[in-house]
């Protein structure tokens, strides 16, 4: 399997209070490779370092140590992020405009063309049951709806890698079964998935790896069928307390 | 690169018209101008000349309240809502980004400065039976004034928030009118105070040459060699704050 997504050393440091001398480090040496196909678990509990981490592969931070690479390339390289779709934590979208008009705008952000990204809308709305939202200004749009309309523009382009953070917050349970489908839909097509997220019982119906952080630094890295292999039957819920415990 | 640019720039001119402030905005200045029918009308000086100063002032005092309102919230709104993480995390580099935000803004104000200035026009016409070309002379040295505002407006944007932009931009706006009066200075015997006052007189923009009544009223006559010459100034201008505060977006940490 090819590395589509590899983290090495990766570091951030924020510095706050008088002139920087108080130091946080929000993500400390985390190393993890993602492969093509997997659909990768990437858990901690809350202020881990897992949107900092995200956020840097996407570019939105700069890593203060260790590198990031998709497909092989730096995730400096904005080029990269043609092949790459983002669903950040609770979405905020253009809510002027219309389910229709942020997705066709940002569909032009990956240059398509009217054809393609009215065919590709129409297919993502019949895929996430948003229709009738397409026509409704973005800041009418419910907390799960809205959801919906962050992981249609995090789809547009049909990425090869989607990053998703937090990706089942805020859905109700037909949301949620609807959200793992898609899911599960792109990693029969190939693609490969990292997703964070704080609802453990969705990552094990469909994650194949899954990794815990904390304090920024991977304490846990499983693959779920040698977790279900070794016969303990342990959930992994209990592993995740254990982890982030021992890990203090 | 381009199309990208553009459809940034799109996506900003839609968001500030549905805004409504903008458009909100556009309305005041169409009340202004009214306005200054009903005071030229109580005026004993020329009626056509009131109009003129009232409708320019009404124009001006919009496009400069659009400019450090909407500018100093273009950049800001957008990082601070986290919008950025749905648009940056797009094969989009933050430069191209930025100058997109930029043009869709400054092509905004082009507008609301344009309707403005036709609906002037028109309405002196009906009022005075004058056909008054060179209000657009005054509308394009407004905008000219704005466009540099803007260059400050959007480099502030990029290193603080919205108030503090909207405070720097506000000081930019009155040193500019004031700017000739640094001269005095040259005549000091220190040399610092006279190296400062040449390197701010030659730094800061001189505004008062972009007054627009006196050129419209035919008080001040600008050949069309200086309105190209203020052309090229204001564009110069423009392209260095928006280029400077396109490297600055670069290496900032945007959530």
């Amino acid at each position: 399997m090819k590395p589509v997504l590899e983290i090495k050393e990766l570091g951030k440091i924020y510095r706050t209070g008088f002139a920087g001398r108080q130091v946080i480090r929000a993500v400390d040496g985390l190393t993890l490779n993602v492969e093509e196909g997997d659909i990768f678990g990437f858990l901690g509990p809350n202020g881990a370092g897992k949107s900092t981490t995200l956020k840097m592969i996407v570019g939105m931070l700069k890593s203060s140590s260790g590198s990031i690479k998709i497909f092989g390339e730096s995730a400096d390289n904005w080029k990269v992020r043609e092949r790459v779709g983002f669903l950040p934590e609770n979405p905020t979208i253009y809510p002027y405009l219309t389910g229709y008009q942020a997705l066709y705008i940002i569909g032009k952000y990956f240059s398509m063309t009217n054809s393609e990204l009215s065919a590709r809308i129409g297919k993502l709305a019949d895929e996430l049951g948003m229709e009738r939202e397409l026509s409704l200004p973005i800041q009418k749009h419910s907390r799960g709806m809205l959801q919906r309309v962050g992981l249609a523009q995090a789809l547009i382009n049909d990425p090869d890698l989607i990053l998703l953070d937090e990706p089942m917050s805020g859905l109700d349970p037909i949301g949620r079964r609807m959200f793992r489908e898609v899911i599960l839909r792109r990693r029969e097509a190939g693609k490969t998935v990292f997703m964070s997220s704080h609802i453990l019982s969705d990552i094990e119906m469909i994650c194949n790896r899954v990794c815990i952080i904390h304090h920024g630094t991977v304490v846990w890295d499983c693959a779920m069928d040698e977790l279900r292999a070794s016969g303990d039957h342990a959930r992994l819920e209990d592993i995740f307390m254990q982890k982030v415990g021992e890990a203090g | 690169m381009i199309g990208r640019m553009f459809w940034v720039g799109v996506n900003t001119a839609v968001e500030m018209y549905k805004d409504r402030s903008v458009t909100g905005f556009l309305a005041v200045g169409i009340v202004l101008i009214i306005g200054g029918f009903v005071v030229a009308d109580m005026s004993v000086v020329e009626k056509k000349k009131m109009f003129i100063d009232t409708g320019m002032a009404a124009i001006f005092m919009v496009s400069a309240f659009i400019t450090m309102l909407a500018g100093s919230n273009v950049i800001d709104r957008e990082v601070r809502n986290r919008q950025v993480l749905c648009t940056l995390s797009k094969p989009m580099p933050r430069y191209a980004w930025f100058i997109g935000k930029s043009a869709g803004f400054v092509f905004t104000l082009g507008v609301v400065i344009f309707v403005l200035t036709v609906f002037l026009f028109v309405f002196v016409r009906i009022n005075t039976h004058f056909w008054m070309p060179a209000i657009f002379v005054g509308g394009l040295l407004i905008y000219l004034e704005m466009l540099i505002i803007s260059s400050y407006t959007l480099l502030f944007s990029t290193v603080t928030g919205q108030y503090l932009t909207l405070f720097l931009s506000m000081c930019v706006l009155i040193i500019g009118h004031m700017v000739a009066d640094l001269k005095i200075y040259w005549a000091s015997g220190s040399a610092f105070a006279r190296l400062i006052s040449k390197a701010l007189f030659y730094i800061l923009p001189n505004l008062e040459s972009f007054l627009a009544s006196p050129v419209v009223l035919g008080k001040i006559n600008i050949p069309p060699g200086l309105i190209g010459f203020m052309l090229l100034y204001t564009l110069g201008y423009l392209a260095a704050g928006v280029i400077i505060a396109a490297v600055i977006m670069n290496r900032r940490e945007l959530v």
